[in-house]
């Protein structure tokens, strides 16, 4: 895998939709190789804090510093080639094949050159196993093996960064195995990795760090053997006693 | 080959467009040009109908007369007939207005009027199986009592049976007037059982009556004290002119006033063109 | 009805009832041409307006917008007919058939706006966010992503708007425009015919036809568009 020097900061980050506070005031960082997961109840604000990282939701207010450059309506869409992002419902493009959906963003930023694309689009999806679905129409995947061209997909750019926003809620047991077993690969290639889940052993197995956010902060965070084993506040003990 | 039939289809579209585009030219220059507006409403006969989609009758060849006279240019637009008085009015885009117009007061404030030109009773249309109880050779307004009675839109006829209807001899017996859009749709209307009788102007009802075997038409009569004292309701028609154009009104009427000298015969100019557009005269 | 017959057979076989029908026919086509034009570029235009990310410079424009889409919908077009021919273009020699086309392509544009509006808003939020979350401007996840996948649900509702002007242009016969409708007014109310039902009845054929056409002709385009849903399936 690439390697270049992610630094991510971001200070006192805060988002509001109409009069809800979603987020109030995060201060996170986020060091090359890292595998950051996020924890918390459901509308703790774990998703929101995700994609603001990349502006799929403007900040309200508070900085997010990528690679010492402060992120702007300006320079975000150059920040977000090298930010790549996994959705919960995988988004793929409707009206293009598998290999269009991975030549989209290459080609359309003139990043690479046609060929050179195809290749490494190929490469990649012989190596998830959908080579003979080049040129199917999402609609004819499975719920599996379409987060898995989500996932080679945000790869084609080699990005620095890896967001995942629930990658797993909207499968079948069958095929989050596939789509973890994928993820737990890059991870062990080194990938910086951030990811909202609810798979709690995989949280364990996978992160370096645990990071727990409740009505919009962080409340506690360190790594899997402290988070799971001795957790400092009893809002967390609450969480666990109530996932585990 | 995709590419191709873009290109097939962008020239279609293309070809189509400059095509209708084109006939619209043409029949906008058609259209121009003329130093007065009349306005009209068709059907009327036989003051203003079609034929073979020219506007002509009586009031056609009334304003072409004029054209000739004054030496200048009249359209004939044919247009709603509630609407022709207003527009003449404002004199914005219709400067005459010939319809077949009867002189009321409330008109007259609006616009000047010419001298009459024809003298109109109202008819009772019926259909033949179904008559009103009639009197003799006429109908009175009180034969007409709870029926339903239909009358194009704006003109006298409806007016007249709402003034009846409001304050008159029909008042409170339940008797209902349908404003419709023509004395021809009036006709069908009786024929389809949507309304018990058309009230309209003499010749109107004439001439629907001698086209539609299954309908018949009476004279319409205020009731006097006895039968002999009934008297018809009666009207006259006249042309309306912009009350700005004291010159059009002057010639119209100087045209009129011609056109109503009667010759040797007893028959003014316009009794034979009433009799010609009727089709009662064999060419 | 035997006489319904006759009167047919005879309305048929008059040239110059054809000739009537013929050049009403054409005006009904003209003025749903153009104002079907105008109607799905203006239209075009205000539901791009209307679906825009929300920003200062697009506050008056998406205000206007929808107070225009607003009032053409919320009136009659009858009334709408009227104000165009005695109040705005109440202009001594202007062509009426310029002011009748601008009448439906006006009112044509609102719902228009309203169907690609429509379209637009059906496709995923989850799209856009791909596009997004890659890098690509507004513009290329329009262009290559929202629009093509608008399209399919834009048109079978613009094949309706389609057939709806076509018959609503009928009304231009209330400002005496030689319109199919009034051809076969003109026809009834003739020496011959005296009767509005048979000519009515054979100008509701002309409508008939034209619109069976242009139903058939919408159906193979949304065919086509189809076909990449179609290859998914297999």
């Amino acid at each position: 895998m690439e390697n270049k020097n992610t630094d991510l900061v971001i200070k006192n980050l805060r988002k509001t939709f109409g009069n809800n506070k979603v987020l109030n005031g995060i201060n996170f960082e986020l060091r090359e190789g890292e595998r950051v997961v996020i924890l918390g109840p459901s509308g703790s604000g774990k998703s929101t804090f995700l994609r603001c990282i990349n502006w799929m939701e403007e900040p309200t207010s508070g900085e997010i510093i990528f690679d010492g450059e402060i992120v702007t309506e300006k320079n975000i869409r150059r920040i977000r080639r090298n930010i790549g992002m996994v959705f919960q419902h995988f988004n793929l493009i409707n009206n293009m094949t598998v290999m269009d959906n991975l030549l989209l963003a290459p080609l359309k930023l003139k990043l690479m050159k046609r060929d050179k694309a195809e290749k490494r689009a190929m490469d990649l999806l012989r190596h998830i196993g959908l080579a003979n679905k080049a040129d199917a129409y999402p609609a004819s995947l499975s719920g599996g093996q379409k987060q898995r061209v989500a996932i080679v997909r945000a790869m084609m750019l080699s990005p620095e960064v890896l967001l995942f926003d629930e990658p797993t809620s909207a499968l079948d047991p069958e095929s989050i195995g596939d789509v973890l077993g994928l993820i737990r690969e890059l991870a062990d290639r080194g990938m910086t990795i951030m990811i909202v889940t609810h798979e709690m052993s995989f949280a364990k197995e996978i992160a370096t760090r645990v990071v727990f956010i409740d009505k919009g902060c962080i409340i506690e965070e360190g790594t899997p053997k402290e988070f799971f084993e001795q957790p400092k506040t009893e809002r967390v003990k609450e969480f666990l006693e109530k996932v585990l | 080959m995709h590419k191709v039939r873009s290109i097939i289809y962008i020239a279609l579209f293309l070809l189509v467009t400059v095509g209708m585009g084109v006939s619209v030219w043409w029949s906008i220059d058609g259209e121009k040009g003329a130093d007065y507006v009349v306005e009209t409403n068709v059907p009327f006969a036989p003051f203003e109908f079609y034929e073979n989609r020219e506007i002509v009758g009586v009031d056609v060849d009334i304003v072409n007369q004029v054209a000739k006279k004054i030496k200048k240019t009249f359209q004939i637009k044919n247009v709603e007939f509630d609407v022709i008085i207003d527009n003449v009015e404002a004199g914005r885009i219709a400067d005459v207005g010939a319809a077949g117009l009867t002189i009321t007061p409330a008109r007259l404030e609006k616009v000047n009027f010419t001298i009459p030109y024809y003298d109109s009773v109202q008819y009772v249309i019926y259909n033949r199986e179904m008559p009103p109880s009639l009197r003799d050779d006429h109908v009175v307004w009180e034969a007409l009592a709870g029926a339903k009675i239909g009358s194009q839109i704006g003109s006298t006829g409806y007016l007249f049976v709402d003034d009846e209807i409001e304050a008159g001899a029909l008042v409170g017996t339940g008797t209902t007037l349908k404003g419709i859009d023509s004395h021809q749709l009036a006709a069908d209307a009786i024929m389809a059982h949507i309304i018990d009788y058309a009230v309209a102007d003499e010749l109107a009802a004439k001439f629907i009556v001698d086209k539609n075997p299954g309908l018949e038409a009476l004279p319409l009569y205020y009731a006097g004290p006895t039968r002999e004292e009934d008297y018809p309701v009666e009207e006259s028609y006249a042309i309306a002119v912009n009350k700005d154009r004291p010159e059009l009104l002057d010639a119209f009427n100087e045209v009129l006033t011609e056109m109503l000298t009667k010759n040797e015969q007893g028959e003014s100019e316009i009794d034979r063109l009433v009799l010609k557009y009727m089709g009662l005269v064999n060419e | 009805m035997n006489n319904f017959f006759e009167k047919i057979g005879e309305l048929f076989s008059t040239p110059e009832y054809i000739d009537s029908l013929l050049h009403g026919f054409l005006l009904t086509l003209q003025i749903s041409y153009f104002a079907l034009l105008i109607g799905i570029v203006l239209g075009t235009v205000i539901a791009l307006i209307d679906t825009a990310k929300p920003s200062k410079w697009l506050k008056i424009p998406k205000f206007i917008c929808r107070l225009y889409v607003g009032i053409i919908r919320g009136t009659p077009m009858a009334l709408q007919l009227f104000i165009m021919f005695f109040v705005i273009f109440a202009v001594k020699g202007f062509p009426s058939i310029i002011t009748a086309i601008i009448a439906f392509g006006m009112n044509s544009a609102a719902y228009t706006a309203e169907v690609i509006r429509g379209g637009i808003l059906s496709v995923d939020a989850g799209q856009t966010e791909a596009g997004l979350a890659l890098g690509l401007s507004r513009f290329t996840i329009f262009m290559k992503i929202v629009a093509p996948q608008a399209i399919k649900n834009i048109i079978p509702a613009l094949g309706n708007e389609i057939i709806t002007v076509i018959k609503e242009t009928a009304i231009v016969s209330m400002v005496g425009m030689y319109d199919l409708n009034m051809a076969a007014k003109d026809i009834g109310s003739g020496q011959n015919m005296a009767s509005y039902i048979v000519p009515m009845f054979v100008a509701a054929l002309f409508y008939l036809g034209t619109i069976y056409f242009i139903t058939f002709i919408v159906k193979r385009i949304e065919k086509n568009l189809r076909r990449s849903d179609l290859r998914a399936e297999k």
